[in-house]
């Protein structure tokens, strides 16, 4: 401990020469951008001329006031962050219980159910297109029993946010999955078999035990599913491209045709995208705060 | 470890069933994958008559597959290589320096990792084209090492299990400090850097947005994007479509089936750190 206090001098210089190459990368591409685009944030630029004005706080107002399809995409994305976090976080831990509970190809079983999470979201938005387009017409050809399974999935204004749901949940399912057994494995067998002696049953003992003492497991992926939610871009992208209309479309892909599209309106633009890391941030704060004051020690 | 005592075989059923539903539309593309569009035509669901491997050699093309697979090996490899270099030095030393200027570097290092790409995509996008490095794999790995906030996060936590004292005895020996750094640390990081070449390898090769935005150029484009072009090119044309997503996928499936322990375990780790 000494030995390195009294480096002091010597200290900093190093302290510089080890994270300098991390800090230049960072600045450059990361910082600088970010500080111009919130600058940016408060002017009229158009992304093509010299002289760029200020106007204020102009186009946050216009956000929030004037441009229903923004305020309309905040919406689409509180719609899809909860119904995600809530049924991907649900159905993983079932799975995670279910898998925990097997005593033979337990490997293969976590192997097979992760294997959608190594794909692009790209190959898996493609693959959930033709699901939507071909498949399920064609299971729906095979009995009149089945005939509910014909439908526009992808065209229709109110299925295609639920479509593309499904298909999320689908390529993350085995993401929270891992998390979760890896909690589980972390309960000791003995308060189980206890709580099993004292005759709590599957249900009793799931909710009584599991779910309390998976607490940080538990609070980790909802953390992670609700951020990563609010950021939604490539599922929706590609499986929809925002539509019908602006059905499906999500802050992230506001952000991208304003800024990408025809309007050419950066400045605006990134005045959205400030506003969509303001949300990220404000809810991980939030969430972070919330978790820490109710977590139970495993 | 936890156990059920009782019904495993009746879970074992159930799981094996969902199971069967979740892969189904893996199932389904690799199957289509080896029928002509006629047989696709008539049904999804019906087995090939014959095994059918036209689709793959027009897949090769039409993903410019051998291009841009060289491409994704590029992109992966420099920016986990380099972010593994800039994060281990830097989490190594930001972990052992106790000044307040380390403290700070800390958290100006770690706080964007909650800031979504989306916030400053548009300057980054404008900075790539102001300096030229558009269509350029290895320029779009220095912005993938730019995002190591987590790993930095990840190492400097590791550090702190990796005892001071082996620090200062090398100060005796009087070993220059990154020497022992890179003799000494380094392979004790091991866990942690495999755990952070896992992470970024698989976002890496599998984003999207940024190599779409500033790799325009047919001859720097990586899979996803040639599998993001097939949307417009060819409609549904299910035939060629099937066996270009297996054929994009087959790298990472081959790579997940021969790592899956150190996948799963690498994923979990990261997970559970942040």
């Amino acid at each position: 401990m000494n030995s390195i206090r009294q480096r002091s001098g010597k200290g900093t210089a190093s302290l510089l020469l080890f994270t300098a190459p991390f800090l230049l990368v960072f600045a450059v591409f990361f910082l600088y951008p970010l500080a111009r685009g919130v600058l940016l944030s408060f002017t009229d630029w158009n992304g093509i001329q010299r002289s760029v004005s200020f106007n204020g706080l102009q186009n946050y107002v216009e956000l929030f006031t004037d441009d229903p399809r923004f305020l309309y995409s905040l919406w689409i994305t509180f719609i899809f962050t909860a119904l995600t976090v809530i049924v991907s976080n649900a159905v993983s831990l079932v799975l995670a219980v279910l898998i925990e509970g097997v005593r033979r190809f337990k490997n293969t079983l976590r192997t097979l159910f992760f294997l959608p999470y190594v794909f692009s979201l790209v190959v898996v938005g493609f693959t959930w297109k033709i699901m939507y387009i071909e498949v399920l017409p064609d299971i729906a050809k095979l009995s009149p029993l089945l005939e509910f399974l014909n439908l526009d999935y992808i065209g229709h204004p109110q299925l295609a946010l639920y479509a593309v749901i499904v298909m999320n949940i689908w390529f993350s399912l085995g993401y929270y999955m891992i998390i979760y057994l890896a909690g589980i494995q972390t309960i000791d067998a003995s308060v189980m078999e206890a709580a099993s002696l004292d005759g709590a049953t599957g249900w009793t003992r799931f909710r009584a035990m599991t779910v309390p003492l998976l607490m940080p497991s538990i609070s980790i992926c909802i953390f992670t599913s609700i951020t990563s939610s609010l950021k939604i871009f490539d599922a929706i992208f590609v499986l929809t491209g925002g539509g019908p209309g602006y059905a499906t479309e999500s802050i992230a892909l506001n952000i991208y045709y304003e800024a990408f599209g025809t309007a050419n309106r950066f400045g605006y633009g990134m005045a959205k995208s400030v506003t969509l890391g303001v949300i990220v941030l404000l809810v991980s704060y939030l969430q972070l705060k919330f978790f820490k004051s109710r977590e139970v020690e495993a | 470890m936890m156990r059920t005592s009782k019904a495993s075989p009746l879970i074992g059923v159930l799981l094996l069933l969902l199971l069967v539903v979740y892969l189904f539309p893996v199932y389904l593309i690799a199957l289509n994958s080896f029928k002509p569009f006629r047989e696709i035509f008539d049904s999804f669901l019906a087995l090939p008559q014959a095994l059918y491997v036209d689709n793959y050699v027009r897949a090769w093309s039409s993903t410019n597959f051998a291009q841009a697979f060289m491409n994704n090996i590029v992109i992966t490899a420099a920016s986990v290589a380099g972010v593994i270099l800039v994060a281990a030095l830097a989490g190594y030393k930001l972990s052992r320096d106790r000044s307040r200027l380390s403290w700070f570097i800390y958290l100006l290092c770690t706080f964007p990792f909650m800031i979504p790409f989306y916030t400053y995509m548009i300057p980054l996008v404008q900075l790539s084209k102001t300096l030229h490095i558009t269509n350029n794999p290895l320029a779009l790995s220095l912005i993938y090492m730019s995002t190591g906030s987590f790993a930095v996060f990840l190492i400097h936590a590791f550090v702190k299990s990796i005892p001071r004292e082996l620090d200062e005895s090398a100060y005796m020996d009087g070993c220059s400090e990154l020497g022992f750094f890179f003799r000494i640390i380094f392979p004790l990081l091991k866990p942690a850097i495999s755990s952070v070449a896992i992470l970024y390898a698989l976002w890496t090769w599998n984003d999207f947005l940024l190599p779409f935005l500033v790799l325009t150029d047919k001859e720097a484009a990586t899979l996803t994007i040639n599998i993001y072009k097939l949307f417009g090119k060819f409609g549904s044309d299910w035939d060629i479509i099937t066996a270009s997503l297996i054929l994009s996928s087959l790298p990472i499936i081959v790579l997940y089936i021969a790592l899956q322990k150190y996948i799963i375990s690498g994923v979990a780790a990261g997970a559970v750190k942040g």
